[in-house]
């Protein structure tokens, strides 16, 4: 059996305590004469709870001690209970009387029939206790395993979606490069920036873009990449660009001319009007 | 085997032999405790004195029977008080309805405690007021593990965690003791 999964459950507490049950004081009884850790521990947790109550000390009245001493002299100790410790000359060696008569035979018989069977039934009473803690171990350690399996079942899952999906995204922006209807634009870098260079993929039918960095710095720290669309010379908002993406997934816009691309660097999240101070590419449809 | 323990052997080995002198050795000894105890939970000093005498008189009688095995003599002792100020509270609590006093009562109970004379209120304070309440359950006013998840309105799982906190607070809880008086007296 598990000792410090026993001493961890806290039943020495409940048992020092006295909130322990009948059943479980006899079984900490049983416990901590067979294991001498959990004796140990049990010793411990009294000592502990004996300091706890010698801060409580309180000196009774005087008078009291004189009482309490009369009153014993007139009380008779009882006797010692057998199932005691016998006492020290007892131990020596006490010998056990065989009577060879019919009728204390059968009385002896039962006698050690009755101590036979107890000692079987505290046995076998033991005995399911430490099947029972191991047979309880083992589902415990049945029951981790499966969640661990669990566990990796969904992550395997989940990492499988992932692929899948961006296998899908692959092909799909593959698409719309290779699609006869899509139209390049290349965006050259401006006196900012002139070795820049990005292109924009634009399929007029299906309304979508993808933007190919082929050369432009890091935004850095707090900014962003902004990407716009000029349309009779308004700029339109046509999002974000992330420093960690060199090729954009396709993103819908919702125009159906555009006379150039450009891209500005702004703050990070974008702003509604383009900074021209800071323009890096533009291309004209 | 230590000294102390040794000497503390033989006299309750005369203790549970009807030695009379060695009987008011014990008495000498432990009074304050068990008294203090006592007092803690019944909170009446005339009750606590009767019972005081009560339990010294069954300590008497009981003593051939106290089996070392199984525990110091200071625990054994501890039990028999406990429970015969606990009976004796049970018995008193039936008899009055009233159950505001006992509340009130509570609340001042860990005042009560006579350590002022070491000034150890503050560390005493240290053990967290929810462990320190249920010790006052189940071992002050003993109840059960259940009737006190009941009174407070908390799981029995937490009555059980925190019993088990509150002892292995006391751990830390008597070396802060003994460092301060250390501190103080030499």
């Amino acid at each position: 059996m598990d000792i410090k999964e026993y001493i961890a459950s806290g039943i020495l507490e409940s048992y020092v305590l006295g909130s322990a049950s009948s059943q479980e004081r006899q079984e900490v009884e049983c416990m901590s004469h067979i294991y001498p850790e959990i004796k140990d521990e049990l010793v411990l947790v009294q000592s502990q709870l004996e300091s706890y109550i010698k801060t409580l000390a309180v000196k009774p009245p005087e008078a009291l001690k004189s009482k309490i001493l009369d009153a014993i002299k007139s009380v008779e100790q009882d006797a010692k209970e057998t199932y005691n410790q016998p006492n020290a000359d007892e131990k020596k060696g006490r010998v056990v009387e065989m009577n060879t008569t019919q009728n204390s035979g059968n009385a002896n018989f039962f006698k050690y029939g009755m101590a036979a069977s107890i000692a079987v039934i505290l046995g076998l009473a033991v005995f399911t206790f430490n099947q029972n803690l191991k047979k309880g171990e083992l589902e415990n350690e049945l029951a981790s395993v499966k969640s661990d399996v669990d566990m990796i079942k969904d992550e395997l899952t989940a990492s499988s979606k992932k692929y899948q999906d961006s296998i899908q995204l692959i092909a799909y922006r593959e698409n719309i490069l290779l699609n006869s209807e899509t139209q390049s634009v290349t965006l050259a870098g401006t006196g900012n920036s002139p070795e820049s260079n990005v292109r924009v993929f634009w399929n007029k039918s299906s309304s979508e873009i993808v933007v190919v960095k082929d050369q432009l710095p890091l935004a850095g720290k707090d900014k962003q990449f902004q990407l716009w669309g000029l349309v009779d010379g308004v700029p339109v908002d046509l999002g974000m660009l992330a420093d960690n993406e060199l090729i954009t997934n396709p993103r819908k816009i919702d125009l159906e001319k555009v006379d150039a691309f450009a891209i500005t660097l702004e703050q990070y999240g974008g702003s509604p009007q383009p900074n021209l101070e800071q323009l890096y590419v533009i291309g004209n449809t | 085997m230590s000294a102390t323990m040794q000497l503390e052997e033989n006299v309750v080995t005369r203790l549970q032999k009807g030695n009379q002198q060695s009987f008011e050795e014990i008495y000498d000894k432990y009074s304050d405790s068990l008294y203090g105890l006592i007092l803690r939970i019944v909170k009446q000093e005339d009750l606590a004195q009767d019972i005081l005498q009560d339990c010294f008189v069954k300590i008497w009688q009981k003593a051939p029977s106290y089996d070392p095995s199984k525990g110091t003599i200071f625990t054994w002792m501890l039990n028999i008080c406990r429970n015969k100020s606990i009976d004796s509270l049970r018995k008193t609590s039936r008899e009055k309805t009233d159950n505001g006093i006992e509340l009130e009562r509570l609340d001042t109970g860990a005042e009560n405690i006579n350590i002022n004379t070491i000034g150890l209120k503050d560390i005493l304070n240290n053990l967290s007021d929810d462990k320190r309440q249920i010790i006052e359950y189940l071992y002050f006013k003993g109840y059960t593990q259940q009737e006190t998840a009941d009174e407070l309105d908390i799981p029995l799982g937490t009555v059980k965690t925190r019993s088990r906190g509150a002892i292995r607070d006391l751990k830390e809880y008597f070396t802060l003791i003994l460092a301060f008086w250390i501190s103080k007296n030499i």
